[in-house]
């Protein structure tokens, strides 16, 4: 994992962050400990959702909130440098 | 920023949600497509085996009564207590089972639900009142004024929305729209609608998205969430471009609140402008279909319209046609233009998400193909019989069944957005927000008259 990261970070200054670590495999915000995205946590965490809409539903696919920053990602995304594994 | 109660919840989601076929039974699209088919094929089936009596009798509902005496009324209950009772189990069982594979707590949901499947019966009564349409007592209204008021006056505990499932209902109730839809309608009339919800879609968007970045100066990414809302379909669609653009989560309250405030505004008013236009109901259902954002919201406004003049059949596939197979489909295709233009032009490739073609897919609304699925199925089982055999034996055994379960799922729906819209969880919203989402709201409106009226007016009330 370290290995991945320093892989990643040696690449920075040469493509864009995201694009890098993406190729590098790095960590993704599913993996994070701030990241929501089951659906009913979903649901939970932003009232008024569920009134003309759904988190259960196929639009949303894996949109998921970051807690950390407030914004909305999705599994997929690459890891920014506040990761924080969901085991620790 | 970050609030402690949505943290705990974020902490049940640390597994990575995974694509694939697991999609096929943990997404409310799915269920809509297996429960509708199923549905259809066991109305089949029993007709074809000679027990059509099975399917009627779960497809009882008082909404057809007339009754003029609560006399009349009690009566019809007590004669069919045991069938409303085995009806009950039956969507009790179904919704109840399908729920909680999807993760949603069944102790949460079945004394919910009691409280919902009560309510609808007693929305079913009223609309089956002989004076109802007299006094516009249509039941998608009387569901969502009902449900409002309980909301807001009574204060339901926010568990009991774990059975007030507004969008998977309306969903396994589109899909059992399918099963009374003709394929060839579908194809005839779908092109039309394409079009004009192509139209409908790119204007409105662009009216929020540059209205509300260069008139007043709001943040690209809160435009493109209302933008995209206003277009396609309100919050679902709001919710899949946030991914896109990395929106805030302030952004997406403002969408809820706008797209919902505006919603309850249209479903209350559009029948009735409608009326006073004197709008065929083919013509109706086409601009209820391209001026409402979501599906719900839009199904109430038709079907009321549809009661109002007689008509709610040809309101509703009208409606349908617009909403569901044109605008509907936007949502992947908006999701990835703007995942493309935050990566390449807001950010300079700096920090955007690398857009994905495959989004049009993962994002593809699924319920759709459960529609469209229905709809060839019923077509080739009805293509065997002649017109007189299909009016008096299969419509009464088949298709008046299903319609009367779609009827069902629909008032469901329509009474749980009036239990689930609590106006004190919506957050106030800035000014500069408000009249950028309505001036789309208005060129929304206005156009959409403009197309289903005049440019596409003859094709619509054509419609039957």
């Amino acid at each position: 994992m370290l290995k991945q990261q320093a892989k990643a970070k040696s690449r920075l200054n040469l493509i864009p962050f995201r694009f890098s670590a993406a190729q590098s495999g790095a960590a993704r915000c599913a993996a994070c400990r701030f990241f929501t995205g089951a659906p009913a946590a979903i649901e939970r965490a932003i009232p008024g959702l569920n009134i003309l809409s759904s988190a259960f539903g196929s639009v949303r696919a894996d949109t998921g909130l970051c807690e950390r920053h407030g914004v909305f990602t999705t599994t997929r995304s690459t890891a920014c440098p506040q990761f924080e594994g969901s085991g620790g | 920023m970050t609030n402690v109660g949505s943290l705990d919840a974020g902490r049940e989601a640390v597994k990575p949600e995974r694509r694939g076929w697991k999609e096929l039974y943990l997404k409310e699209d799915w269920w809509a497509v297996w429960l509708g088919l199923a549905l259809m094929v066991f109305a089949i089936l029993s007709f074809q085996a000679g027990s059509s009596n099975i399917v009627k009798a779960l497809a009882i509902n008082p909404g057809g009564l007339k009754w003029n005496s609560l006399g009349q009324l009690a009566d019809h209950f007590a004669q069919n207590a045991q069938l409303y009772l085995c009806q009950f189990l039956f969507w009790l069982v179904l919704f109840g089972a399908t729920t909680a594979i999807m993760g949603v707590k069944l102790k949460e949901f079945v004394p919910a639900f009691i409280f919902l499947y009560v309510g609808s019966l007693i929305m079913f009564a009223i609309a089956g009142w002989a004076n109802a349409a007299q006094f516009n007592l249509e039941a998608p209204l009387v569901a969502l004024i009902l449900g409002l008021i309980i909301a807001n006056v009574f204060r339901l505990p926010a568990w009991m929305d774990s059975a007030f499932r507004v969008e998977y209902y309306i969903k396994t109730g589109i899909v059992l729209l399918g099963a009374t839809f003709p394929i060839t309608l579908v194809l005839t009339a779908g092109p039309v609608a394409i079009v004009q919800a192509t139209i409908i879609s790119l204007v409105t968007c662009l009216v929020i998205y540059f209205v509300g970045t260069r008139i007043f100066g709001l943040e690209k990414p809160l435009a493109a969430v209302m933008g995209v809302g206003g277009a396609v379909c309100g919050v679902s669609a709001s919710m899949a471009i946030a991914a896109s653009v990395n929106a805030k989560k302030d952004h997406l309250y403002t969408s809820i609140t706008l797209v919902v405030g505006w919603a309850l505004i249209m479903i209350l008013v559009l029948p009735f402008v409608s009326r006073a236009l004197g709008l065929p109901a083919g013509v109706a259902g086409a601009w209820i279909g391209t001026s409402e954002f979501a599906d719900a919201a839009g199904f109430a406004a038709a079907t009321t319209y549809g009661k109002m003049v007689g008509n709610e059949d040809v309101a509703i596939k009208s409606f349908t046609l617009m909403k569901v197979i044109g605008r509907d489909l936007w949502i992947g295709i908006w999701s990835v233009v703007f995942a493309a233009i935050a990566t390449f032009v807001w950010e300079k490739g700096q920090s955007g998400r690398l857009p994905d073609a495959r989004e049009i897919w993962w994002r593809f609304p699924k319920f759709v193909i459960g529609f469209f699925a229905a709809s060839i199925l019923m077509s080739a089982f009805t293509s065997g019989f002649n017109a007189p055999d299909f009016n008096t034996v299969v419509r009464p055994n088949v298709i008046a069944p299903l319609v009367s379960l779609r009827t069902w799922t629909f008032i469901f729906c329509f009474l749980s957005i009036g239990l689930t819209t609590r106006f004190r969880d919506l957050h106030i919203v800035g000014w500069k927000a408000f009249w950028t989402f309505s001036i789309g709201v208005a060129a929304n409106v206005v156009l959409g008259y403009v197309l289903s009226v005049i440019v596409f007016g003859d094709y619509w009330a054509g419609i039957h």
